[in-house]
């Protein structure tokens, strides 16, 4: 959807990724599948070598925060240097929706 | 550990021993303002100024803020903040429910400059949300930031009726 490509652009930009994925996870939230407002990222860039991983959430966060203050309300971030990937190339399991966006006032 | 972790993703039911406390609204909520807006609307004073975030994260060395509570979280991602602390042995936390609070939930969100819910804070400081506490339950690091605030995670003890077991 258009959401998800501007996500990877985005994040192509700012981060140049050796791998990535953007999963638009809304399906698995509590609301319509396709709705674009549940992510999941996996971006593989060395640009996150040293840092912290709170480091490396806030430069996925600074990249997309146009989208986080619109749409986009949910993101499930993996962030790994390229080394970090290929000795661990995986992701953890996500936890399954409670429900919480039908607690949500939605704005129309 | 995996077998950990997805365990942890299973509801606490209603038998759940979460004494981790519900935040009390501390403004009055129900203005008809949406309380899914993401952006827009600072927490100019009253429950989401820095002043009272501040209090609020400093109250207690492991204050959360949620969606929901701990014996009832509403958000997947909320509920594996609740399970990961459990695994720990931590039932002894402050928890915020931000959807019981718009305010708050912003103000939060300007705080820790952090756009999510939900967001862990750690002797008053910030330490993320809900992906890397994972990581940090993961690796052994929060264990060890536990061991710090004085708290003893519940898997050390875990840990060793397992080798003592071998004996």
């Amino acid at each position: 959807g258009p959401l998800a490509r501007t996500i990877r652009a985005k994040l192509d930009a700012a981060l140049q990724p050796t791998h990535l994925q953007v999963l638009d996870e809304s399906s698995r939230h509590g609301v319509p599948p396709g709705s674009e407002t549940h992510f999941a990222v996996v971006v593989v860039s060395g640009r996150f070598a040293g840092l912290s991983p709170l480091q490396r959430h806030r430069l996925v966060h600074a990249a997309l925060s146009t989208e986080l203050a619109g749409p986009l309300h949910a993101l499930a971030i993996v962030a790994k240097t390229p080394q970090q990937w290929e000795s661990d190339p995986q992701v953890p399991p996500r936890p399954p929706c409670l429900g919480g966006s039908k607690h949500e006032q939605r704005k129309e | 550990m995996n077998g950990l972790v997805r365990a942890a993703w299973r509801v606490a039911g209603p038998g759940a021993v979460g004494r981790g406390r519900a935040g009390r609204a501390l403004s009055q909520a129900g203005t008809g303002t949406g309380g899914g807006a993401e952006g827009g609307g600072g927490g100019g004073g009253g429950s989401g100024s820095r002043e009272a975030v501040e209090r609020l994260v400093r109250a207690h060395p492991v204050v959360v803020f949620m969606k929901g509570s701990p014996a009832q979280p509403l958000c997947g991602f909320s509920n594996a903040v609740v399970q990961i602390l459990r695994l720990h042995g931590v039932e002894d936390y402050r928890a915020h429910d931000v959807l019981q609070d718009p305010d708050l939930r912003q103000g939060i969100k300007n705080y820790s400059n952090w756009p999510t819910i939900p967001q862990v804070y750690l002797n008053g400081e910030f330490v993320g949300g809900c992906d890397i506490l994972l990581q940090m339950h993961q690796n052994g690091d929060l264990v060890e930031e536990l061991k710090k605030l004085g708290i003893r995670s519940a898997l050390l003890d875990a840990e060793k009726e397992k080798d003592q077991e071998k004996k």
